[in-house]
């Protein structure tokens, strides 16, 4: 029988069996909806993440990591030590940023460098790490997304950028009216002292203008190198020399003593290419040095929504099964009672494999028709949910959500592929019971 | 040869423990175009031997050939095949596809054959004519009588030009103005050179349009007997 006319009589099968039929789609539906709302979901978060940070700059940069980033990374990693004894190591200080910038392919180099610092505004202050940042970071989440006033100018003038948080804890509430507001930073340093009856240090306080406030970001957005309060480079790197707290402070003495100078916790290098960052990451690791770039974590990174994502759409592939036995339901009593009409077709020449095919054309239709609208209604899901998750997020501060949804061809299509497959299989059974019945005793009984 | 030879036709069934042959041995010959009626009580066997001529079921033992195929042999496609091409089956309850309309009825057996859309409609259209059910077309068998649903099926069973007509008791549900109607059709179909075969509890009914008879008796063929053609003319007549 050609596959047309096999169409024919399923679709007017299902359509004489109408309210059987839609209740056998709506399960498909409501598994398919799921589905595609988890792994949607799932697919979301991936995007927001990787898109975050596959920034190009972010693939042609890479850290030179100090000795003691270096541990923590290799204690992540758990791997052993495989630096070379600290006394040949060379030291992560000016000169060392000086010989890694004459390095072929290299862009620019730029010390990271942090250290704790109070920050005062009419009395209210808020202990916090300041960070000092050049105008390499400004295209890089989060100082990218600052929607309130701007990111800093230049590496120097005493300009602040404030997070959120700060900004309430200083005071200001809401955030932008720290916009032109002058704010202090204390911070305590090293200095000679003539009796030992002195403490070794004294605090200065240095005022900042407020020119900028990061807003607050999901996790997804965040970039885990860089965050927290910002003032320009050449502003930052004097009180970093002089910072005096807890290890900061006696790897400072130690280092001072030792004649080394103070080593940066870690330097940025900026490559031209993907190309250069292979050999100068190489070069470097070449002289002891510890390095880390954020290709290295992508793979993890991949790999673990990979993981949610599986899990994901197993939950909703349960959904599916319980559908598909549904289905296999319906088309198990549809083959009862249709034994008549399939005696009768066998009896005029319709052919095992006939009977077969209208069966399982008939659970593909289900599959197809339950698919396509569960994606629509799994899409109008994500859309409602979208709404309230922004409203709740609104509520707590965080004013730019991104698209936590996502629907990659692959989930469109794939979903409809699996809808229709599900369905398929389980149309088998009652399709080779319909193909089994006997004629004679199907017409007898009719 | 042309025509069908069934040659100690068996079939038997299990049933709690004991072994029924409803066929028992049967051994006859129809020739191309001959008319054979098969007569005999309830359970002698009669629906039994039509299924197997009909390929609907298997022989146990015995041979059954027709136009020199052996139906014993036959693969389950093969028989589909000779469903849809070489013979057609008119039932008593007429069995039709209670969702489909006289003319799709009639097609269906064609899309199983594989035959082309276009080509159906215009068979199927012949066929009603020659079954004057022209005009009844697009009903469905709810909405026709006893007779008009005989009729379809009886278009039906030819619409693959089949070299035999099968047909169980087809008058047993029909009143008698509406079964001679019936065998009208069938004496046409005759007359123009078709082979059939009917199995029938009215003898009398059918003794006016067969060629001959075979009686069936607890499942063995228990005596055959020729019609006369004066007696057939004489009463046709009547």
């Amino acid at each position: 029988m050609p596959w047309r006319d096999v169409f024919q009589i399923a679709f007017r099968s299902v359509g004489q069996a109408r309210l059987r039929f839609t209740l056998t789609c709506l399960g498909v539906l409501i598994a398919i909806a799921t589905l595609v709302a988890m792994v949607s979901f799932g697919a979301g978060l991936r995007e927001q993440t990787v898109d975050n940070l596959e920034v190009r700059e972010v693939f042609t940069s890479f850290q030179i990591l100090g000795s003691g980033r270096a541990q923590t990374l290799r204690d992540y990693r758990e791997e052993e030590s495989s630096e070379t004894n600290q006394t040949e190591r060379p030291s992560l200080n000016e000169s060392l940023v000086k010989r890694v910038s004459q390095l072929a392919g290299v862009v620019s180099v730029q010390e990271d460098i942090r250290f704790p610092a109070r920050l005062e505004r009419n009395g209210k202050s808020y202990l916090t790490r300041i960070r000092g940042a050049g105008p390499h970071v400004a295209p890089l989440s989060p100082y990218s997304k600052i929607t309130q006033g701007r990111f800093l100018t230049g590496t120097q003038g005493r300009e602040i950028v404030l997070t959120v948080r700060v900004a309430r804890r200083l005071g200001f509430d809401p955030p932008e009216t720290s916009l032109g507001q002058t704010i202090d930073v204390l911070t305590d340093r090293l200095r000679r002292v003539e009796s030992e009856d002195e403490l070794p240090f004294e605090t200065v306080r240095i005022p900042f203008d407020v020119v900028g406030v990061l807003p607050r970001l999901l996790v997804t957005q965040r970039n885990p190198f860089y965050r927290g309060v910002v003032i320009p480079l050449d502003e930052a790197r004097p009180l970093w020399k002089q910072s005096l707290s807890g290890r900061s402070a006696l790897t400072a003495v130690i280092s001072q003593e030792q004649g080394r100078g103070r080593e940066f916790d870690s330097v940025d290098v900026r490559v031209k290419d993907l190309v250069s960052l292979e050999n100068v990451r190489k070069e470097v690791e070449s002289w002891g040095l510890t390095t880390f770039a954020i290709a290295d974590e992508m793979k993890r990174i991949q790999e673990a929504f990979m993981i949610l994502e599986v899990i994901l759409s197993v939950l909703g592939t349960i959904a599916l099964v319980v559908a598909s036995l549904g289905i296999a339901n319906v088309l198990v009593m549809s083959v009862l009672e249709r034994r008549k009409v399939i005696g009768i077709m066998k009896a005029i020449g319709g052919t095992d494999a006939d009977v077969r095919r209208i069966f399982l054309v008939e659970a593909s239709l289900a599959g197809l028709l339950g698919g396509l609208l569960g994606l629509l209604a799994g899409w109008g899901l994500t859309r409602i949910a979208s709404v309230f998750i922004v409203r709740y997020f609104a509520r707590n501060g965080i004013l730019e959500v991104p698209e936590l949804f996502a629907y990659p061809v692959w989930l469109l299509a794939g979903a409809v592929a699996f809808a229709v497959l599900f369905s398929l299989l389980s149309g088998v059974l009652p399709a080779n019971r319909a193909a089994r019945v006997d004629p004679v005793e199907a017409l007898r009984q009719g | 040869m042309t025509g069908l030879r069934a040659e100690n036709l068996t079939r038997s069934y299990t049933l709690g423990g004991n072994t029924i042959n409803a066929l028992d041995g049967v051994s006859f010959e129809v020739r191309s175009g001959e008319f054979l009626g098969i007569v005999g009580r309830s359970g002698s066997g009669k629906s039994t031997l039509l299924n197997l001529l009909a390929g609907l079921d298997r022989p146990t033992s015995g041979f059954l050939w027709i136009d020199d195929r052996n139906l014993g042999e036959m693969t389950p496609a093969e028989l589909a095949w000779h469903r849809q091409r070489a013979v057609g089956i008119v039932f008593q309850s007429f069995h039709l596809v209670p969702t489909m309309t006289a003319r799709e009825n009639v097609e269906l057996a064609m899309a199983f054959a594989g035959v082309g859309s276009g080509q159906r409609a215009a068979r199927a259209s012949d066929l009603l004519d020659t079954v004057s059910l022209a005009d009844r077309a697009t009903h469905l068998p709810a909405e026709l009588s006893g007779g008009e649903q005989q009729r379809v099926a009886i278009a039906r069973a030819l619409a693959n030009s089949p070299g035999f007509l099968l047909a169980d008791e087809p008058t047993g549900n029909l009143d008698s103005s509406t079964a001679e109607e019936i065998l009208g059709i069938f004496q046409n179909l005759h007359a123009q050179g078709h082979t059939l075969i009917c199995v029938t509890h009215e003898k009398e009914l059918f003794s006016s349009y067969v060629d001959r008879f075979i009686r069936l008796s607890d499942g063995r063929l228990d005596s055959e007997e020729n019609v006369e053609s004066a007696s057939k003319n004489e009463s046709a007549l009547l």
